[in-house]
């Protein structure tokens, strides 16, 4: 049942706990929102408060305990994740570990289509073209991901999320382990890419202050709840709850 | 060990070059430190911030090699000193947090014994009573309870703030801060600058406080020093450097953090050149929107713009920033 007017994604009432019975723990409580074409949602919250397992729920990599979840109108929950893979593609945080440190990046890169669309015929001019909108050199394609600097391999590998063309990314904490600089390097090319390819994002962190800058939407997560979400406006000028105050006041700006 | 009498200067850093045995990471490099006084050191990653770290520590093992110049703590000239006597200063003068204390810690013994061994090993009675008098000046939680936890219990956070609170029970005069706040999330890294600049006011601490963060420099430092590709190109008072930058890169650094304006933070294209702590002029013309010919004919210098403020732009950051 495919219509039109159905957001890319939803998720109902979403739950997850690990363990069963007196020592089932929940981390995340009926978790409910819709993200439209087009849209980028950024996720805020501290270490532990259930943002990744939030995105493995959505990409299937783990199975939901409650809940439904709607890709255009259409249910997938419970499916396996090489059935959605050509949806969403996720973006890890260390990407040095996501790439094989025995292939060049081009070989992985042609695992990742052969994988996903068993069509490697026109890999090296797919490759090429991601490689270049993600303002990179070609020939780095052809080094191992430890000859590249932090910045480059992560930009490599967003690079590999994108040659499968897929509907949705999720980005888990993609520039924590950068600096500033090279943070910001990836968030212009992040830019450029919602300008070009109007591609739908679900861009996770713990920092406000970043998302403010690039989100439609933020959410800002407690102990596996969403406890607020709205533009950042909204939520950079007039927070409402106590812990959206607390994280704005933790914001570290330039004096 | 010859003390001389010891000058105004806690920490000494004079004309420092550091090399991995081929290659200068870090070139003509000083600058110093008075008791009581935080200096931030900022960069990209790659920069020799770390190596700067290391050859203060000067542990063999971290393959850190002075090539030339000096450092000197208290007056005393630590540069060329015998792992004996450098055992004498680490821990108890000289005091050091890495970025990821994770690997600081046994994971599976608690921290009670870890500390108990750590302060025997430097010839120092552990008390337990002292410790949780620690956590409680440093506003733990829970802090009569912690001692008994082990590091896998903990999350990054507390684990990076037991790590702080072990080298206070040390009682050094310097402290090494070596990316502290980077792995932690955002609520927890303005909570640890908040007691390191605290420990700062009570104890008299002088900090050398790593960071790429010019954000968070700004918040807990006295003086602010820019590296690039091994070179120190801007120091000086950080009001001074924050409010009225000279050299290029200190701009595009400041502009690469996101700010109130919600405006995307602009990244700088390139990577600072593998070479670059050799190069005679300007090492960052390759990636200077300015930069030209005249920035590669004159020799790297560190020139005095106004009182306590130092850069090292060839031009005098005289470049209008919309050519």
């Amino acid at each position: 049942m495919t219509t039109s007017e159905a957001p890319l994604l939803e998720v109902r009432n979403v739950a997850k706990h690990y363990g069963k019975g007196k020592r089932a723990k929940e981390v995340l409580t009926d978790l409910n929102f819709t993200l439209n074409e087009g849209e980028v949602l950024g996720i805020i919250g501290e270490s532990g408060c259930g943002k990744s397992v939030l995105l493995n729920l959505i990409s299937c990599l783990e199975p939901v305990s409650n809940g439904q979840l709607f890709f255009r109108g259409e249910e997938y929950t419970g499916r396996k994740p090489s059935a959605v893979c050509r949806w969403f593609q996720v973006i890890f945080q260390d990407s040095e570990a996501a790439f094989d440190p025995k292939r060049t990046i081009r070989e992985s890169m042609h695992e990742n289509l052969r994988q996903l669309s068993g069509n490697v015929a026109d890999a090296d001019k797919k490759i090429k073209e991601m490689v270049a909108l993600m303002g990179l050199d070609a020939q780095l394609v052809d080094r191992y991901p430890r000859q590249l600097s932090g910045g480059q391999v992560q930009r490599m590998s967003i690079a590999r999320g994108l040659i499968t063309e897929p509907n949705m990314i999720l980005c888990d904490e993609i520039t924590s382990a950068l600096d500033v600089s090279a943070q910001a390097m990836i968030m212009q090319y992040m830019y450029e890419l919602r300008m070009k390819r109007g591609l739908t994002m679900i861009f996770v962190s713990h920092d406000l202050a970043l998302c403010s800058t690039f989100c439609d939407r933020i959410a800002i997560m407690q102990e596996g709840k969403i406890i607020e979400i709205g533009t950042p406006d909204q939520i950079m000028d007039e927070p409402k709850e106590d812990y959206t105050k607390l994280l704005l006041d933790a914001v570290i700006y330039v004096k | 060990m010859e003390k001389a009498k010891s000058g105004k200067n806690l920490l000494e850093i004079n004309n420092l070059t550091v090399s991995y045995g081929d290659g200068k990471i870090i070139t003509e490099v000083s600058f110093a430190l008075k008791p009581g006084e935080i200096v931030c050191i900022a960069g990209e990653s790659g920069c020799g911030k770390s190596t700067l770290i290391k050859a203060v520590l000067g542990i063999k093992q971290l393959g850190a090699i002075i090539e030339e110049g000096s450092i000197v703590l208290d007056g005393m000239d630590i540069t060329r000193m015998s792992d004996e006597d450098r055992r004498q200063i680490l821990g108890t003068q000289i005091g050091y947090v890495p970025q990821n204390t994770r690997g600081s810690f046994n994971n599976i013994r608690s921290y009670d014994v870890q500390y108990q061994e750590t302060m025997r090993s430097h010839g120092l009675k552990f008390d337990r009573n002292e410790a949780i008098k620690c956590f409680d000046r440093l506003n733990f939680p829970d802090s009569d309870k912690l001692l008994f936890y082990q590091p896998w219990e903990m999350s990054g956070g507390m684990n990076q703030r037991m790590a702080i609170a072990q080298a206070v029970l040390l009682g050094p005069k310097l402290m090494l801060c070596d990316e502290a706040t980077s792995v932690l999330d955002v609520t927890s890294q303005k909570e640890v600058i908040e007691e390191l600049a605290k420990l700062r006011d009570e104890l008299g601490w002088s900090i050398l406080f790593i960071t790429h963060n010019l954000g968070v420099a700004s918040h807990i430092a006295d003086k602010l020093g820019v590296m690039y590709a091994g070179r120190m190109v801007e120091y000086g008072n950080i009001r001074k450097v924050l409010d009225n930058p000279i050299h290029p890169y200190t701009k595009r650094l400041l502009s690469a953090i996101p700010g109130r304006d919600r405006k995307l933070p602009l990244g700088i294209e390139g990577r600072p050149p593998l070479d670059g702590a050799e190069w005679e002029g300007c090492n960052f013309v390759d990636r200077c929107i300015h930069g030209g010919e005249k920035c590669t004919e004159k020799m790297y210098k560190l020139v005095e713009v106004e009182p306590d403020h130092f850069a090292s732009c060839m031009r005098g950051g005289q470049c209008n920033d919309n050519e």
